[in-house]
């Protein structure tokens, strides 16, 4: 399966932020929290890109937002059934694609980029 | 006083789009913004840095907003939008004078072509114009509660009063125009030598214009009534984000909780 490539960013992100809601609701800040930890800090959230991604997948039904009134109101998020679906469906497109992409990179490391010939 | 006031206070301004969305993005950003810091707090960071790794992660971005207003603006905000402030506001006065017109005018055709009032009453071109006015009136509250929320009051429940008042200057024009009718219609009855079908004429523009003035009000009132929920739910929404911003729930370090609450475009005419 063919990955467009100008989309692959925006897809990443929904998958990290769809996979950190799989076992449990959480809210914003927790989600933000989890993307950096789980991935080691190989990926951030910053600068708020979080939120359009939250409500983009809400919007889509993929999550569901609920205000809660623990002391102060927070929105916490879940995931829906479509939204477990779609986790299944695009891990299992972007891993595929991405490994071809890491045997492209695994090449390149092996073999190394040679030297641009001098001309003359 | 929130620590993450100057973050929130940009957001504000630059997130143009209806409320209660606008608040409630707001609300999420700023209960987040305070939850992040205080769990960074918890891992043992100085406050200068927890503040500013909860910024760097939640704080948004101008380009991010852009996004969010396009995600959560309306399309006919999004058409406006493409007007410069001057001609777009120009441009909606115009369309709301316009929707106020044809829709007396079409209410005026539809009474005089039923046949109900052949002679009507002079006092209905006064409630007509209440009507007019109540219609562009309850048109510009529907525009800036739904489409524009930066021309929003600070109370919107309270400035749909005014709508209130006007259904209520509809029935008292027209009760008063209707007694004059009626009274007219009195002194056709005793006068021996009026035309035989004055007093049928009076009777039937007093019971017009009453009927006139019924159904403006109660338009203007179903109106009221629906802005109504859509303006509570907007203030709502304002009153939990000044709870989160007033330091009662998420003062920043050392501020005084004591400072009173503070509010987000309280007077800025937003």
């Amino acid at each position: 399966m063919s990955l467009d490539t100008q989309s692959v960013g925006r897809r990443i992100n929904e998958l990290l932020v769809l996979s950190s809601v799989r076992e449990e609701a959480k809210h914003g800040y927790q989600i933000a929290l989890d993307v950096e930890e789980e991935t080691g800090g190989a990926f951030e959230l910053q600068h708020g890109t979080l939120y359009p991604i939250l409500h983009r997948l809400e919007k889509e039904g993929l999550i569901e937002g609920e205000w809660t009134e623990e002391g102060r109101r927070r929105k916490e998020y879940r995931l829906t059934d479509a939204g477990r679906r779609r986790v299944g469906e695009e891990a299992g497109s972007l891993s595929s694609a991405f490994d071809r992409l890491l045997d492209i990179l695994e090449e390149v490391r092996r073999v190394g980029v040679r030297p641009r010939p001098a001309e003359g | 006083m929130s620590a993450f006031d100057h973050v929130l206070q940009r957001a504000e301004a630059e997130l143009g789009i209806p409320e209660p969305r606008r608040s409630r993005i707001l609300l999420e950003m700023a209960s987040d913004l305070e939850d992040l810091y205080g769990t960074y707090r918890e891992r043992g960071l100085g406050e200068a840095e927890a503040r500013e790794r909860a910024v760097r992660l939640l704080g948004a971005s101008p380009e991010v907003l852009t996004e969010l207003r396009r995600e959560h603006g309306s399309r006919m905000a999004g058409l406006l939008d493409r007007l410069a402030g001057d001609r777009a506001h120009r441009l909606e006065s115009a369309l709301l004078a316009l929707a106020a017109g044809l829709a007396v005018a079409g209410g005026g055709y539809g009474v005089a072509a039923s046949g109900v009032v052949a002679d009507p009453s002079p006092w209905v071109w006064a409630v007509a114009a209440l009507a007019a006015g109540g219609i562009g009136l309850v048109g510009a509250r529907a525009l800036a509660l739904y489409v524009r929320p930066a021309r929003l009051g600070p109370r919107p429940v309270e400035a749909l009063r005014v709508v209130v008042g006007v259904a209520a200057a509809c029935l008292t024009v027209s009760a008063l125009g209707s007694l004059v009718e009626l009274s007219a219609a009195a002194g056709a009855a005793q006068r021996a030598a009026s035309p035989p079908d004055l007093l049928w004429r009076r009777l039937s523009a007093a019971a017009g214009l009453s009927a006139l003035g019924l159904t403006v009000a109660l338009l203007l009132a179903g109106g009221w009534l629906l802005l109504r929920k859509r303006a509570r739910a907007i203030e709502q929404a304002r009153e939990a984000l000044r709870d989160v911003l007033s330091g009662v729930l998420g003062a920043p370090p050392g501020a005084d909780r004591d400072d009173g609450p503070h509010t987000l475009s309280e007077g800025d005419g937003r």
